[in-house]
């Protein structure tokens, strides 16, 4: 009995290789564990055979539930893996906004109207951070404001042209929130309704919540970092050695829509250079990268969520039957 | 013969079986290790491999199951206490480090061992060995998979596609 479950041929460990990858079987437990959705989809590309394999909805549903399978939040972060496939950029100036936009491989361009000063004062010099969110949404951050621009991309791509299809809102910081040159305001897209910010002083780190439609501040959360690191484990973060004035790479997304989950984090820098995770929600943080002395500097991370399950490619021709 | 993980032999309580490898070398292994596989564990339980008989595995050669065996035995104990809720962090870490060196073996080997666990169907073993490939493949680009892995070259064809597939996929790529 046991030799009619075992293959016929003797086995050579010169075949074993091609034996384990043309076994569908084995090779989808292989790639069940590869653990992140970035992964997979490079998986995906090797050819038509692991194409079909992992794009398998049978596959992906094991995928999101295999024990190395999902994606702790901190794992979307790759330095390698962050150049998104269509991106856009913002260049603010003094007396109106600038948006452009990459639209099918071509550059367009939206300015806000004339006259419709810009709020914020961005001198060249002077550190300004841009977020996007959901390809329409930007937010432009400095130690005086943030400013909220939408775009209203539709009009402006069928024109081609410049139009005035830019709003602009002016936030004010919550009062009492310490705005001085070293601050680090992180501001992030709640929803369509809302603006996360982070801030951090010292070792307290507080999340507030605007709501554009009453134009209000909300405390959402405080934490102490210091706390969270020592129930994490992690080596007690003090003051002087510790998060301020490195706080450099705050960063905030409100993932509760992503997956279901609820999964606000926070990228921290520290003095040792350490990159830590902080889930604010789980009242934990992670040690999840050291910054080598070459990285230093102008350090960036950017965390990316990717779209589950992933877009693969389309194979077009008609022998999808015979390769399954 | 080689039968290299016979030590326990001298505790006469524990039931002994014989395997035998391609290449006809004999293992004797206590009953409740070689059980760790599914394939076997029937046969065992009818009460084959005592005694003289040994139960033939034609697929498995004497350096694959000696391998197999030795993660079969270290195992043993654990599985025992069905899948021991009760084990000390202390034995769980002594498990985990044996596996990390386990695999830390070479790729012809390794292989080797994913189609013995596969046929013998040990499912920690499978497991394990299946983590150590996807480690391979992991953050790497669909070409450095292919390298990896030994693959041919690919084909007019598939370059094409890859060439298609990297507008879209370019940081895939990378």
């Amino acid at each position: 009995m046991d030799a009619k479950r075992q293959r016929s041929s003797p086995m050579a460990t010169a075949n074993a290789i091609t034996m384990v990858l043309d076994d569908d079987d084995i090779l989808g437990e292989i790639l069940l564990r590869v653990a992140l959705a970035t992964s997979l989809v490079r998986a995906a590309l090797v050819c038509r055979r692991w194409l079909h394999i992992v794009s398998h909805p049978a596959f992906l549903r094991r995928f999101c539930t295999a024990p190395s399978g999902f994606v702790h939040p901190a794992h979307l972060w790759n330095p390698q893996a962050s150049v998104p496939s269509g991106s856009q950029r913002e260049q603010p100036d003094y007396d109106t906004t600038h948006v452009g936009e990459l639209r099918d491989g071509a550059w367009q361009s939206i300015t806000s109207p004339a006259g419709d000063h810009f709020p914020l004062d961005l001198k060249p010099a002077a550190p300004f951070r841009t977020v996007i969110v959901a390809g329409k949404h930007y937010l432009i951050s400095t130690p005086s404001g943030i400013a909220a621009v939408r775009s209203l991309a539709a009009a402006a791509s069928s024109s081609g042209g410049t139009l005035s299809c830019i709003s602009t809102v002016f936030i004010t910081p919550p009062d009492g929130m310490d705005c001085g040159e070293k601050t680090d305001l992180s501001p992030s897209w709640a929803d369509e309704s809302g603006i996360y910010l982070v801030h951090v002083r010292e070792l307290q780190l507080s999340v507030w919540l605007y709501r554009l439609d009453s134009g209000t501040w909300l405390l959402e959360d405080t934490l102490c970092l210091r706390k969270v690191c020592a129930d994490s484990g992690l080596k007690p973060l003090v003051f002087q050695d510790g998060l301020s004035p490195d706080t450099t790479d705050v960063r905030i997304i409100d993932a509760a829509k992503w997956h279901g989950r609820d999964a606000k984090f926070v990228f921290l820098k520290t003095g040792r250079r350490h990159v830590l995770y902080v889930d604010i929600k789980g009242r934990t943080a992670e040690k999840v990268y050291a910054i080598q002395p070459a990285e230093d500097g102008d350090y960036k991370i950017h965390p990316l969520v990717m779209i589950w399950p992933p877009v693969f490619p389309i194979i077009k021709d008609v022998d999808n039957d015979k390769k399954n | 013969m080689a039968a290299p993980e016979s030590g326990d032999g001298n505790n006469g309580a524990a039931r002994m079986v014989t395997l035998i490898s391609s290449d006809n070398t004999r293992f004797e292994v206590e009953a409740a290790a070689a059980s760790l596989s599914q394939t076997l564990q029937l046969t065992i339980l009818d009460g084959g491999g005592g005694g003289g008989d040994g139960i033939p595995l034609p697929n498995v050669d004497s350096a694959t199951l000696s391998k197999v065996l030795e993660y079969c035995i270290k195992h043993a104990p654990a599985a025992a206490n069905g899948g021991a809720p009760n084990a000390t962090a202390v034995d769980r870490a002594e498990l985990e480090r044996f596996d990390n060196e386990f695999v830390n073996i070479d790729q012809s080997v390794l292989y080797s061992l994913i189609m013995a666990a596969h046929n013998l169907e040990i499912e920690g073993l499978q497991s394990l060995v299946a983590k150590k490939v996807a480690d391979m493949i992991k953050g790497k680009s669909p070409m450095e998979i292919r390298r990896t892995l030994g693959f041919p070259d690919p084909t007019p064809e598939e370059q094409a596609e890859m060439n298609a597939h990297m507008l879209e996929y370019g940081w895939a790529y990378e």
